[in-house]
């Protein structure tokens, strides 16, 4: 199935432009380098998870959702005492309201209204139906709730305990429990062994078992998504590939992330192809409507770089960094093992900084030959190209070794071989502290406010890296900021002479 | 009581940290939300997870780790790639602070 959203096929979003991508990329590295991008780009599989089509209605959603949770129309109508019917529905849909938050925030606005309709429901329940508490109680159910039983034997106990924590996605909390303990006293319960409201709240909590909601959550999840047309797609792009170990691995990753779209915009993943044992890579897009021409670059780039060294490990080389296959054997799972070999992926921000570089000259010659590839055209704002005023100097005057080093698996081009462990694992700390610790917006206002000057980003801090006047006048992390500065010119300089030892004498960038 | 969180990934970063003030602090800004029920309930999600995990394949991704210092104590849990069962109320946690 081709979705095209936008002029941009979604299962193969290179297309025709392929030759041009192809060209792009050997525009940068240089024309020595072309085979492998041919090689590595030829093998790529793209997912894109197009959740983005406005003119869905909510009838659709309705019977998407009911398809996805198994529960037919007519369950409602026969088990569920004709009072409960309208609560049992709003219910539903709370229980789904994060997944319009994520997917569907255009009918945002009806599902609140939804959800403001439930509460008031359930009160006027517990009001009107108070007298006929003690003969239903017969029909609750247990403790191990599943969403057949309640659909079944949905009663209010449960409707009044279940609806909040679905919201808050954890268990009753204690300034509720007035309303938890006074919604559990009107179904005629009794608190066995409790005398007071605190103890109360502790009997309810145990009766209340979080994790059941959890797994009734990941449950629904995982229907909705393999019932999602498109991804049903893609689990069938995935049987077609030859993966080691199965697809099972990836396909619970594109189902972590199809969920948490919101919080990464794409990752790649390597997979060992069984038959020929080669490294390919699988580019994964949660959200079609984040996807930038650099961020598919950037995840080429990735592919690119990564370079197999054990088939039968499943370990790689991305960037700087060893790293795992799907369906490598044995996988690092623990800290421990980890810990003991390496630093677990030390070099990983300091690289995707690089990587970055990577994406953006790569995407500014894919333009001038007039081509796009994604669906949103706006600038790269990602939280890695934050780190790239302060390396890009860095990443220029070397990168000839530094495209040695993430392309090749021999030892002698790696950083710690390069510069030494003391001054790599410098550059990691320093790139690591620059992303995760460094707030821009703060240090900006910091130094605006020192020196009376209009500073708005860290690439204008970057501009100021030899005015001593102002470095002087700076304290704390903006001063922290200008060391760095000075710091990694100085790993710069060591990395210059001893690329000339590696490489000889003939390296500039684009001459190699 | 101590709580620091952090998440980052290509479009996310988050630095959030609960001081002995018991005031909650997100990337710099403090956050008017009941102190005593966030920490409640990130205690009750994390109380499932394991120290660390990993899936060691991705490139990009989330990152993310907790740690609660508490009576000289301390409980810290990291992962890349890799979620616990209930990590979705742990990102509804966050979505109420963010």
């Amino acid at each position: 199935m081709n979705i095209r959203v936008k002029g941009v096929d979604l299962t193969d979003p290179l297309e025709e432009k392929k030759d041009k991508v192809i060209d792009s990329f050997v525009e940068l590295y240089g024309e020595e380098y072309r085979p492998l991008i041919q090689q590595k780009i030829n093998g790529m599989t793209f997912f894109f998870v197009p959740r983005m089509n406005g003119n869905q209605s909510i009838g659709d959603l309705k019977n998407q959702w009911a398809g996805a949770l198994g529960i037919k129309k007519s369950i409602l109508a026969v088990t569920i005492p004709e009072r409960f019917q309208e609560a049992v529905k709003w219910l539903k849909r709370r229980e789904l309201d994060r997944m319009i938050d994520k997917y569907y925030p255009q009918h945002k606005k009806i599902f609140e209204d939804y959800n403001k309709k439930l509460s008031e429901e359930i009160m006027k329940h517990i009001t009107s139906y108070k007298k006929n508490l003690e003969e239903k109680k017969g029909n609750v159910v247990g403790d191990n709730f599943s969403y057949e039983d309640a659909i079944k034997d949905l009663t209010l106990r449960q409707l009044v305990l279940i609806q909040r924590p679905f919201k808050w996605g954890v268990g009753i909390e204690t300034k509720d429990a007035k309303e938890y303990i006074a919604a559990y006293e009107v179904l005629g319960e009794t608190f066995e062994g409790c005398e007071n409201d605190d103890q109360k709240l502790q009997y309810l909590q145990k009766l209340y078992s979080e994790s059941s909601v959890n797994n009734l959550r990941n449950d629904v999840v995982e229907k909705l998504i393999k019932n999602d047309p498109y991804l049903k797609d893609v689990a069938k792009t995935l049987d077609s590939l030859d993966i080691r170990g199965g697809k099972e691995y990836i396909e619970y990753g594109i189902e972590r992330y199809t969920y948490l779209k919101e919080y990464t915009a794409a990752y790649a993943i390597n997979y060992i192809e069984d038959k020929t044992a080669q490294l390919k890579t699988i580019c994964v897009f949660p959200d079609a409507t984040k996807v930038k021409d650099s961020l598919i670059m950037h995840e080429i780039n990735h592919c690119i770089e990564s370079v197999l060294l054990d088939a039968e490990m499943g370990i790689a080389k991305s960037g700087f960094d060893i790293v795992g296959c799907a369906g490598g054997n044995p996988k690092p799972q623990t800290k421990d093992v980890m810990t003991k070999r390496d630093k677990p992926r030390k070099y990983e921000k300091f690289s995707e900084i690089v990587n970055t570089w990577y994406e953006k000259k790569a995407t500014e010659i894919l333009h001038s030959k007039g081509v796009t590839l994604g669906l949103n055209q706006e600038e790269d704002n990602s939280e890695y190209s934050k780190g790239l005023p302060f390396f890009r100097d860095f990443i220029e005057d070397n990168f000839d070794i530094i495209k040695k080093s993430r392309t090749e698996s021999d030892t002698k081009y790696s950083l710690d071989s390069l510069l030494g462990e003391d001054l790599s694992n410098e550059l990691c700390e320093i790139a690591d502290n620059i992303l995760i610790e460094f707030d821009q917006e703060t240090i900006c206002a910091d130094i605006s406010q020192k020196t009376g000057r209009k500073i708005s980003s860290f690439e204008d801090c970057v501009s100021l890296k030899n005015d001593l006047e102002v470095i002087k006048s700076l304290d704390g992390n903006s001063k922290k900021l200008f060391e760095y500065m000075t710091k990694i010119d100085g790993i710069s300089k060591v990395l210059s002479e001893k690329k000339v030892a590696v490489l000889g004498d003939k390296s500039q960038l684009g001459e190699e | 009581m101590l709580v620091e969180i952090k998440m980052f990934s290509d479009i996310i970063k988050l630095n959030l940290v609960v001081d002995d003030k018991k005031c909650l602090i997100v990337n710099g800004k403090e956050k008017n939300v009941n102190v005593d029920s966030f920490v409640f309930r990130l205690k009750k999600i994390v109380e499932e997870w394991d120290e660390f995990m990993i899936d060691d394949s991705i490139m990009d991704g989330l990152s993310y780790s907790v740690s609660i210092s508490e009576n000289g104590s301390k409980k810290t849990y990291e992962g890349r790639n890799k979620f616990p069962n209930n990590f979705f109320s742990f990102i509804s946690l966050m979505d109420g602070v963010r």
